[in-house]
């Protein structure tokens, strides 16, 4: 069945663009440094020698912050400023990388060179982030219909009661996770289309993202389905076990390290198998 | 006065034939009643019927006026106080406005009392203002007699619910009919002679009263599921598609009830109290924590405080379109605030259940004046409140209960005070409409709670359970102020502990309940100074300087000094905790009164941490960050923060790139 092999032909894919792979967890692991390490500095230097850290043992304590007095407004300014700078470098990061990740996907070779990999994410740079950019909107859109106006015009009704609001939402939600992979296929076809065909024409790879959705619709459907739950759960997992995991010596600071970076290095696996598994498709 | 009492109890028999007595020995002096049959229109909004009041003059001197509330009419227009204070207004159309009009009133002898009304401005003179009627005597009131008035009165409700009102079908109806003032003898509280204290309903006031007894009788359409402070006595359902119900309800403070014919209806028990529960559909899950929020309460406040009397009580989660009645308190009536599949983790819904039931025993049997002295509900009340979560949900999990964030709510009080931009704008002795620049709240409530929370932790949780308790005996049902409480707090510590606070503890409330200072003690810094064997350059009489050592190979020693400081102007004892290197612990103790205080040592070990209050009893600390010194920081925490904060965002970057 064609999603089944969707599947293995992407993990193998995946497989294979592990340089790919290991040169976007280095770049995005030294920009989140950027953003990281000024605030660590920030914290010590706030908290200087106090012993209330022992506080911080138990989870957040909110008190513990905002006893910080002076020096947490301008570090919550830092977090709050500093996270968007970070979405939006982020953003644009992605929109690069990709460019060469599904250029090693289609590629599906061991020996697959880094300046490759550079090359074609300069190319498709632009391309992808009109892309991605265009589809969240679509999606931000549909959510907004699928979801916001049902309820709004529920509550605004006089039989809005709170036992209906909840019930159309628990609907609703389900609705909108079901119509997600379709937009994520949409965005997957047409950057493969763009990086098979070493084109830059945006509105024309759309065009063929959505024609390749629907071309056979239920194998390609299917196959996204499944990679959005096992993505999804796998993110759940994997915040609960970083949030979970408090270990109070620098071994155990390192161990936490190491653990959220390989989860995260799966999870880099995860979309490059998505990605490979609809490059797979394209070609089939 | 037992004599008057006497007389009232027959009356009250006489008058009401079918009158189930609650208490056949009242709980308080009983100076007000009202017996009412009202009739609820839900198409015009209004509550229309007739008055028996009555109020007994127990003072010495012959008094020539009524003065009673009229709290509906604060919602007659934008110009009322109510609304000048808050720059609000009740709407725009004729139904949304609320209003009380006497339609007739007579006294005993049938005389017309209409002409003798007039409305008056005890506060602010604000002619617009007609929430405080004064009723001019024909004849005055005796020492020792009773004024009977019988009044057919309107009510109309307010569209927008600030605690009262309506929207659609849903009726909260509170602070609904002409209701007598307190009159003060001279020095009860703090009244320095005879007079009524009946204050205009502002924007920031809440309410004071008699204990009272009530006879209400409410007909109403068939579908309304009602719930009242009162005890229900009789339902009767007539061929008109309406029902009759009779409630009594004996010395309260206040009588409200709410009506909806969405309410689902719960029953539960605790040892003597029936307690009934109203809710709206869809919060069948939120029922259980709601009923043990109250049985918390009931038991934690019985065994620390003083029994609860009333064999019954009600409360109510509002629908959330009459989320404005939410919140709020009528003794043995009250109302939550909760919502749909709110998680179990946050305990908001169950704090202001604790809260609002708190509040039967600060304000409803220790009716204190919410007007003048908010914090002695509100402050006290909060106090309590935050005892009984971190007791029962856990300490340091009181609010919020979630592995990775927890919130106690000792720790919310302390927040909502401490980092306030105005905490130091005004003490707590203002009334409540004066407390300035939208302070009132967090005075009132927090920063009340906070000091009390403090004054727990210096002098101990049995003493002040002591003091409530003393508190609870000598003013329940009736009507103490900020003295009295502060005399039995004075009384109790010297009993309890002789001198070792002072004199008494006037020097706490000064600095606290009448003080704006705030308090804040730092950890200056810890130091450890080595001591070395002799080195240095001696001149002898013929061989000019030499070096000269010390040969003697002694101990390490050092010198260590702990220096801590006070930065704010409340001077409170604090603990100081000081950790040496090898294990060994002191505890010193510091009066506060100066501005610094070094602790030194002389020995083989450095200090190699100190810390201020290690068990966070002075709770108004306003900086519990430089409480403590170590010389070896832990950085591990930090690090681990901000390491898990790299993550999340890496995982959320990554989700959004699609």
């Amino acid at each position: 069945m064609k999603f089944i092999k969707a599947f293995t032909s992407g993990a193998t894919r995946a497989l294979h663009s592990v340089k790919a792979l290991l040169l976007i967890w280095l770049l995005t692991f030294s920009v989140l440094a950027v953003f990281s390490l000024p605030l660590k500095s920030f914290l010590n230097n706030a908290l200087g020698n106090t012993a209330s850290t022992s506080l911080l043992n138990d989870g957040f304590n909110i008190s513990f912050f905002l006893d910080l007095g002076q020096s947490f407004s301008p570090m919550m300014s830092a977090i709050t400023g500093g996270m968007l700078i970070v979405l939006i470098i982020f953003f644009f990061l992605y929109a690069f990388l990709n460019g060469g990740l599904f250029d090693s996907l289609l590629k599906n070779k061991w020996a697959y060179k880094p300046s490759d990999f550079f090359r074609s994410s300069a190319r498709y740079f632009l391309s992808y982030l009109a892309i991605m950019i265009l589809v969240l909107l679509m999606i931000l859109v549909a959510m907004f219909l699928i979801i916001g106006l049902p309820l709004i015009i529920q509550r605004a009704g006089s039989s809005g009661s709170e036992e209906t609001t909840w019930k159309l939402l628990s609907i609703l939600r389900i609705v909108a996770l079901l119509i997600l992979p379709i937009f994520l296929l949409v965005v997957d076809y047409s950057r493969v289309w763009l990086a098979a065909n070493n084109h830059c024409k945006v509105f024309k790879a759309l065009g063929y993202g959505f024609k390749g959705t629907f071309k056979s619709f239920f194998g390609s459907y299917f196959f996204m389905l499944i990679m959005v739950i096992v993505q999804g759960l796998f993110a759940i997992l994997a915040v609960k076990l970083i949030s979970g995991y408090s270990p109070d010596s620098g071994g155990g600071l390192f161990l936490l390290f190491f653990l959220s970076q390989v989860l995260f290095f799966i999870k880099l696996y995860l979309r490059a198998l998505r990605y490979g598994g609809v490059t797979a498709m394209y070609q089939l | 006065m037992k004599r008057i009492i006497l007389l009232f109890f027959l009356i009250a028999c006489f008058l009401s034939v079918k009158a189930q007595v609650i208490f056949y020995e009242p709980m308080s002096d009983r100076l007000t009643g009202y017996s009412m049959d009202v009739e609820l229109d839900p198409e015009a909004k209004t509550v229309i019927g007739s008055m028996e009041a009555y109020w007994i003059n127990n003072s010495k001197r012959s008094v020539r006026d009524i003065q009673m509330h009229m709290y509906l009419n604060a919602f007659r227009s934008n110009k009322s106080t109510f609304y000048s204070e808050n720059n609000g207004s009740p709407g725009n159309s004729e139904i949304d406005y609320g209003w009380i009009e006497i339609n007739n009133i007579i006294n005993r002898k049938g005389t017309d009392l209409k002409k003798y009304m007039e409305y008056i401005q005890t506060d602010d003179g604000n002619p617009y203002d007609k929430t405080v009627l004064r009723i001019m005597l024909p004849e005055p009131v005796a020492p020792g007699d009773t004024a009977f008035l019988y009044i057919d009165f309107t009510s109309k409700l307010p569209s927008s619910i600030r605690r009262t009102g309506f929207t659609d079908d849903f009726f909260f109806v509170a602070q609904w009919f002409p209701k007598f003032g307190v009159y003060e003898t001279k020095g009860m509280r703090n009244a320095e002679e005879d007079g009524w204290n009946c204050h205009q309903f502002h924007s920031n006031s809440e309410f004071y009263a008699n204990h009272s007894v009530y006879k209400v009788k409410i007909k109403i359409p068939e579908e309304y599921i009602v719930g009242s402070g009162g005890q229900l006595i009789s339902e009767e359902v007539n061929d008109e598609g309406f029902k009759i119900l009779n409630y009594r309800a004996e010395d309260i403070v206040d009588f409200a009830w709410t009506a909806w014919p969405g309410y689902k209806e719960y029953e539960d028990q605790w040892e003597h109290v029936d307690i009934r529960f109203l809710s709206p559909a869809g919060r069948e899950n939120q029922v259980e924590r709601q009923f043990t929020a109250v049985k918390n309460a009931l038991e934690y406040l019985n065994e620390h405080v003083g029994p609860f009397p009333w064999p019954h009580l009600t409360f109510v989660d509002p629908p959330t379109k009459g989320a404005g009645a939410g919140g709020m308190e009528y003794t043995t009536l009250f109302t939550s605030a909760s919502a749909t599949n709110i998680p179990e983790y946050i305990l908001l819904p169950d704090m202001v259940t604790v809260h609002e039931f708190g509040h039967s025993y600060f304000m409803g049997m220790l009716a204190t004046n919410e007007f003048e002295e908010p914090w002695m509900d509100e402050g006290i009340n909060s106090y309590w409140e935050s005892r009984i979560m971190d007791h029962y949900y856990g300490p340091g999990k009181g609010i919020i209960n979630h592995e990775n964030l927890m919130l106690s709510d000792r720790e919310m009080q302390r927040i909502g005070y401490v980092h306030a931009p105005n905490r130091s704008v005004s003490d707590n002795s203002p009334v409540s409409w004066e407390y300035p620049h939208g302070s009132y709240g967090m005075l009132s409530y927090q920063k009340a709670a906070t000091w009390l929370l403090t004054l727990q932790g210096i002098i101990g949780e049995e003493t002040i359970d002591e003091v409530f308790k003393t508190y609870y005996n000598e003013w329940a049902f009736k009507h103490p102020s900020a003295k009295d409480f502060i005399e039995i707090t004075n009384r109790v510590v010297t009993k309890m502990h002789g001198d070792k606070y002072g004199e008494d503890m006037n020097w706490f409330f000064d600095q606290t309940l009448y003080g704006t200072g705030i308090c804040d003690y730092r950890l200056a810094g810890i130091s450890n100074h080595k001591e070395r064997s002799f080195r240095g350059m001696l001149k002898t009489d013929t061989a000019g300087m030499i070096l000269e050592k010390d040969d003697t190979a002694g101990d390490t020693l050092y010198t260590s000094v702990v220096r801590v400081e006070r930065l704010g102007e409340v001077k409170l004892p604090v603990e100081v905790h000081i950790l040496f290197e090898d294990g060994t612990e002191v505890t010193e103790y510091w009066h506060g009164k100066g501005r610094y205080m070094d602790f030194e040592y002389s020995g083989p070990h450095k200090i190699t941490r100190a810390v201020i209050d290690p068990d966070y009893k002075i709770t108004m600390d306003v900086n519990y960050m430089n409480n403590s010194y170590t010389i070896k920081p832990d950085k591990v925490p930090q690090k681990r923060i901000i390491r898990k904060i790299a993550t999340f965002m890496q995982f959320f970057t990554h989700i959004i790139s699609l």
